[in-house]
């Protein structure tokens, strides 16, 4: 063991030699170029809320969104939606895409505005009290106040 | 308690809010319930909105892939819940390749093989034409060649990501079982409070 750790060591720079290459290979890893295939890795990310232009294929459903999201614009309560359909065909995606740009018209025109957005698919229990409790926290972050509730 | 936070909250910071409730379906609430759980806070909610507890204009949008929704709805809830449904299809190979071309730029120029697009669409086709599975599988790729230290992702880094993808689901569905019954037993042996 002993043997094996001195054969390890460089003659000349026996006392410093270990720590040098350890840092030297950290360091030209973190200083040099990013030795990455991604420009912009969160368009990946299915959790981004991407722009319209990055959408395809659902029009029809922006649409009729949007159309619902306008009685919001005049100081209405939009109609309720009932967004149906296998996973991953855009349903949450197209939503947040609209809301994010009703958002931003409300925030010129002084309405208070904006969509809490829960799944409760990834809550631990699926009991209406902890459907409440995340709902009232989400919402609590959104306005940016606390939400001490246990 | 929990309600009366929350709407205080709602009618004091919005003039609007809108609720998107995803995946509702999963709030089953606790087994031998005669409504599931989703049935019981939509009737809360429109409740909210109907009766005019907050000045807040409030909205749902329920996001849900289970075809009987509205089925399961309590009947005093169905009566007083009435969305504009908006049916999402589901997307074929060729609509996932045009969607994964408009995320294109989340790679280096030229850090994309020929075909990676193409092969990843059919996987994600394969997937129940999931297109978030698609993005996903688009992503790990070039994680994996990242790892690799390889500059462009190649043909073969997509199909060594989508068998990791497959045996992650296996596990999660072995896992998710196990935990889950080992959760309650364990709640049971020690009457701990739900929530």
């Amino acid at each position: 063991m002993k043997n094996n750790d001195s054969d390890l060591r460089q003659p000349n720079a026996e006392s410093d030699w270990t720590q040098e290459s350890e840092s030297s290979v950290v360091d030209s890893i973190l200083d040099g170029d990013a030795q990455t295939v991604f420009e912009n890795k969160d368009l990946v990310d299915s959790s981004t809320i991407v722009d319209q232009d990055r959408i395809y294929g659902r029009n029809e459903q922006l649409a009729a969104e949007a159309r619902a999201f306008r009685d919001t614009l005049d100081g209405e309560r939009p109609p309720d939606l009932l967004l149906y359909g296998s996973s991953g065909t855009g349903k949450t995606m197209t939503v947040k895409a609209v809301a994010s740009k009703v958002k931003e018209r409300t925030q010129e025109s002084g309405i208070a505005f904006d969509f809490v957005a829960v799944n409760f698919k990834t809550m631990e229990s699926h009991t209406l009290d902890r459907a409440v409790w995340k709902l009232g926290h989400q919402t609590a972050q959104k306005a940016g106040v606390g939400w001490d509730v246990p | 308690m929990k309600y009366t936070r929350l709407y205080e909250i709602v009618n004091e910071h919005f003039d609007s809010l809108v609720f998107i409730l995803d995946e509702i379906d999963a709030l089953t609430g606790s087994t031998g319930a005669d409504e599931p759980a989703y049935s019981r806070l939509l009737y809360s909610l429109s409740r909210v909105m109907s009766e005019q507890h907050v000045d807040t204009q409030l909205s749902t949008v329920v996001v849900t892939n289970y075809p009987k929704f509205r089925e399961n709805l309590d009947s005093r809830t169905d009566s007083s819940y009435n969305p504009n449904g908006i049916h999402f299809s589901d997307y074929d190979a060729n609509e996932l390749v045009e969607i994964l071309e408009r995320r294109r730029d989340a790679f280096r120029d030229d850090a994309l093989e020929d075909g990676v697009i193409e092969i990843v669409a059919a996987y994600g086709a394969q997937n129940e034409d999931d297109a978030r599975r698609a993005i996903d599988l688009l992503r790990d790729a070039g994680e994996i060649a990242n790892r690799a230290g390889d500059s462009t992702v190649t043909q073969d880094h997509v199909r060594s990501a989508n068998q990791s993808v497959m045996k992650n689901r296996v596990l999660e569905i072995v896992g998710g079982i196990s935990v889950q019954k080992n959760f309650s037993l364990y709640r049971r042996s020690r009457r701990l409070p739900r929530g």
